[in-house]
């Protein structure tokens, strides 16, 4: 058989076992394991597959994830996230979906002390899921809102994601954070609005927050925004003022994040040893749940290389012509594809490897290129069914909030993101102002 | 006539030099030179193999050949540290004269046959990287004492212990921003075009040159010696040919690219400082008691190899020096 | 024999998967603790380590692993389970099991066993870390991956058994895809 048409077969292998049930990594595992005898024979699958655990186990940027879901999880334990969550339901609770509003302000301020997704959305999830459902709202509202709010954790500076892509492609991170700055606020607006104007048309979907909070008086609400901004300003001031004033790196960030996180909540006289233990239980669970698909990624993404796969995509891609805006669309369109079945690891080192010569030749900035494919990749974290996004809600929300409300309730985010990223390609300054006042040295 | 494929591990993305000059030119001029009979795959770095161990991966078969600096080697055997690049070692104009005609090539042919169970050829040679990016100037040895400077193996040792620098370990991707936030003082990372291409530029005032950490240096391709020897000896000749001839060309592909960024950089409002004759042979002397001690090491531990290559390249670098000024060269000394 | 599985075997196989996840717990609170401790004394007294660095990535890609074999008896591996679970509960054991014997197993063996050789061949040799200034040794992180692959297939056996019991008679385990929800 073809090797290419081996390599098409990976994904149809991939999706009947996701279908029937296996869990998403093993799934993964396997598949690059039955293809990986294919290309590499008996003997040497092992020792290739094992090579990829070793990739992934020695990159130093991983070593953020386990501090930053230690920090998601000992902030809902120390009421800090509960305070700051009740701060933004006074202020925002009147307008209509209130709580969505005030969810989605939670995740932006979160998403800038942490860059991965998972952190921001265990965090508001495990506090807005309960209100909202107390409260009525719409269950598809509910889980899309969790879920676009836990993508913006690697759209909002730190990120991830755009620390592996500029590795890749060569470039200055800085640069690359600093041009995110504008889109990541532009989207957060995006999805403020689209709940503003469906809770609007349809008030039963976001119902206002019952009325003895709002009516508190202005010396209440002053005392409990205080109490519940000033522990999370000081998280993000610990996070974020630490790679600002060169203190650590944003890998170690994570760690000072974590440990500010636990001297807070030995402040607020919560930290016992039941809370720890069970902090740590979380974060292993968890942790290894990401780092295990991370891992099968990897191996899945070598075989499907070494089968031939990225020639498939690169002949598809020369094959369509190549003006630079449908160099552009075609590039964004099979990310925006990919992201269905891939996760964003994957995405990225198929992808950019055939897209940078393309983009070269097209004269695209390459600065502007990175903010529309850090865009395009977030649609990822929510299109099932490889939905990062949609897995991590699984993991913590109630039954009721069934799997077809989550698909439902994300599609309308997706246009969202679609629309921010419609904004970035008609005014490229969005993404080239902030980087050019970068001060330097 | 039999076919051969080749699966080639390599150490960096597809669009950076070390695979745009080096294995992709390679590949070529074999699939020229045997008319087809012999065709390399080139795979990224990372595909095959994690970066780090590419020779690894020949050893156990997940690919056929790989090319990389022999510094990946580590420090275990010093002899991997000396024979490709060396603080202070050989300049862009020594380097390939020593490999081909100093006894570069036979020496690493023969010490991969007898240590590694491989055969190696020279293959891709590049120039001189930046000496630091740096938020402190740095003019003299001095300078140095207490500087957080990034980076990696026994250039962080000769730093450390010969001029008592802080050397930092920061991984690539988190350099930039380090950098930036003054996190740390100073840095090396690569070869002027890359450097730029990665915006260091941008965010530390004082770029240092020459690199003399690392004034050039040279990849070998390496393949199972069992394998090798099977192969006829006109493929195996056409093969040794089409690597000398990508040597010689990435030396002075990659001399063009950095050529083309440094037209950037002096463009912009960084200060540039060129390293001084007082702190080269500072550095020169730390760098070789580096060497010898190692060797020496090696010695008592009955490996003789490092010895015998540091001899070989300071000895091949102080003749080149003594006899080089009747060259015309057009190498000039600063910017002005 | 379905009762000594169920109140012997499996509890013990289980136990193993949980002390390698205590362990993991442990590496997490270290490895934060280094980082910590680099950033204090890089920027609190000009004096970085050169260690730091790399324990932390051999802390962090050890530790995912130890804890995997946990994570699966939680059942906290996501899966897409809209769809399967309208299947009939032996089917799914059927299922799983099938997975596990024919693909999962042999997969953890194959690549257990090559780890476990480069563990074993680093150990000979000595081999060191090589891009690295401090150079440690690496057998005791390739063994440490390989413990850990190792340990999630012995709960993937666990699993297993439960499945094939399942298999007989769905009432005396849990469901497919059922377990502990994982609250962070
Ligand atoms: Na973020
Ligand atoms: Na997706």
């Amino acid at each position: 058989m073809a090797p290419e048409t081996l390599a098409v077969l990976m994904f149809v292998s991939l999706f009947v076992l996701v279908f029937l049930g296996i869990p998403i990594s093993f799934s993964l595992l396997a598949t690059a394991f039955v293809f990986g005898l294919q290309a590499f024979g008996p003997n040497v699958v092992g020792t290739q597959l094992s090579g990829m655990i070793l990739q992934t186990a020695q990159q130093f940027l991983l070593s953020a994830v386990p501090p930053f879901i230690i920090m998601g999880c000992i902030l809902e334990r120390s009421g800090i996230a509960e305070r700051l969550f009740q701060t933004m339901q006074l202020w925002l609770g009147r307008l209509p979906g209130g709580l969505a509003l005030a969810t989605i302000s939670m995740s932006a301020i979160f998403a800038a002390s942490t860059g991965i997704v998972g952190a921001v959305e265990v965090v508001i999830g495990v506090m807005a899921i309960p209100v909202m459902l107390k409260y009525r709202y719409n269950k598809d509202l509910i889980a899309g809102t969790i879920c676009a709010g836990g993508s913006l954790g690697t759209m909002i500076p730190p990120s991830l994601v755009a620390v592996i892509y500029a590795s890749v492609a060569n470039m200055s991170v800085g640069k690359l954070l600093a041009a995110m700055v504008l889109p990541g606020l532009l989207m957060v607006a995006a999805f403020l609005i689209y709940i503003i104007v469906r809770c609007l048309l349809w008030p039963e979907h976001g119902p206002p927050v019952p009325s003895e909070q709002r009516n508190a008086n202005f010396r209440e609400k002053l005392m409990i925004s205080v109490t519940g901004l000033v522990p999370a300003t000081l998280l993000i001031i610990a996070v974020l003022g630490s790679i600002l004033w060169g203190v650590a790196s944003p890998t170690e960030a994570a760690s000072v994040g974590a440990i500010g996180a636990v001297l807070l909540t030995a402040a607020y006289g919560r930290l016992s040893w039941p809370v720890i233990t069970d902090t740590l239980r979380r974060t292993i669970l968890i942790n290894c749940m990401i780092m295990l698909i991370v891992v099968g990624g990897t191996m899945f993404t070598s075989v499907f290389r070494v089968l031939g796969g990225e020639r498939l995509v690169a002949t598809v891609v020369a094959d369509l012509g190549l003006g630079k805006g449908m160099v552009i669309f075609i590039c964004l369109g099979i990310v925006f594809l990919a992201g269905f079945i891939l996760d964003w690891v994957s995405i990225v080192l198929i992808c950019l490897p055939i897209f940078l010569p393309l983009i070269a030749l097209a004269k695209i900035d390459p600065i502007w290129f990175a903010v529309m494919m850090v865009i395009m990749i977030q649609t990822s974290y929510l299109t099932p069914p490889m939905a990062p996004s949609i897995f991590y809600l699984r993991s913590i929300a109630p039954p009721e909030i069934t799997y077809k409300d989550m698909c439902l309730g994300v599609a309308p985010y997706v246009v969202c993101q679609l629309l921010t990223l419609l904004a970035v390609v008609l005014f490229p300054w969005l993404t080239t102002y902030l980087p050019q006042q970068m001060s330097g040295f | 006539q039999q076919q051969y494929t080749f699966r080639m591990a390599t150490i960096a993305p597809k669009t950076a030099v070390y695979n745009t000059d080096i294995s992709d030119p390679f590949a070529a001029h074999v699939a020229r030179l045997t008319d087809g009979k012999v065709k390399v795959e080139v795979f990224e770095g990372g595909v095959l193999a994690p970066i780090f161990k590419i020779y690894e991966a020949v050893e156990d078969g997940r690919a056929d050949i790989a090319v990389g600096p022999p510094t990946f080697l580590g420090g275990q055997d010093p002899t991997n540290l000396i024979i490709s690049s060396f603080p202070s070692g050989l300049g862009v104009d020594s380097l390939i004269p020593w490999l081909y005609l100093g006894g570069g090539q036979q020496m690493l042919t023969q010490h991969r046959r007898e240590k590694m169970k491989m055969h190696s050829l020279i293959l891709g040679a590049g120039p001189s990287e930046i000496f630091a990016h740096s938020h402190k100037a740095i003019r003299t040895v001095e300078d140095l004492k207490g500087v957080k400077f990034r980076t990696l193996g026994n250039w962080a040792a000769i730093l450390k212990d010969g001029f008592g620098a802080a050397p930092v370990v920061v991984p690539g991707s988190e350099l930039y921003g380090m950098l930036e936030k003054k996190g740390i003082d100073a840095m090396e990372y690569s070869m002027p075009s890359e450097n730029k291409a990665l915006g260091y530029q941008e965010v530390a005032r004082y770029i240092i040159m020459p690199g003399i950490h690392a004034g050039a240096w040279s990849f070998e391709v390496v393949m199972k010696m069992e394998k090798w020897d099977a192969l006829p000896k006109d493929i195996q000749d056409k093969i040794a040919v089409a690597a000398k001839l990508t040597t010689y060309e990435s030396l002075h592909s990659i001399v063009m690219k950095d050529f083309a960024a440094l037209e950037e950089l002096m463009k912009g409002k960084n200060e540039i400082i060129i390293l001084d004759d007082t702190f080269k042979n500072k550095v020169k002397d730390a760098s070789r008691k580096w060497a010898f001690e190692a060797a020496a090491k090696a010695k008592t531990e009955g490996n003789p190899w490092p010895e015998r290559v540091a001899k070989s390249v300071f000895d091949f670098q102080d003749r080149w020096a003594k006899l080089s000024p009747y060259m015309v060269m057009d190498h000039r000394f600063n910017f002005q | 024999m379905k009762s000594t599985l169920l109140t012997r075997v499996l509890p013990a196989l289980d136990a193993v998967g949980y002390a390698l996840a205590v362990v993991a717990m442990a590496q997490t609170a270290v490895m934060i603790l280094i980082m910590m401790y680099e950033v204090i004394v890089r920027y609190g007294f000009n004096a970085p380590t050169l260690w730091a660095n790399d324990l932390t990535y051999m802390t962090n890609g050890t530790l995912f692993l130890f804890g995997a074999a946990w994570t699966l008896r939680m059942n906290a591996h996501v899966r897409i389970d809209f769809l399967s679970t309208r299947l009939p509960v032996r089917l799914q054991h059927l299922i799983n099991l099938a997975f596990y014997i024919c693909l999962f197993l042999p997969l953890i063996w194959m690549v257990g066993s090559s780890q476990a050789s480069k563990a074993m061949r680093a150990y000979v040799r000595r081999e060191l870390e090589t891009m690295s200034a401090w150079e440690p040794i690496v057998w005791p992180f390739y063994a440490g991956i390989t413990i850990g692959i190792f340990g999630l297939g012995i709960q993937v056996i666990a699993e297993s058994i439960r499945h094939a019991i399942g298999l007989a008679d769905p009432k005396a385990v849990r469901p497919p895809g059922a377990g502990e929800h994982v609250q962070a």
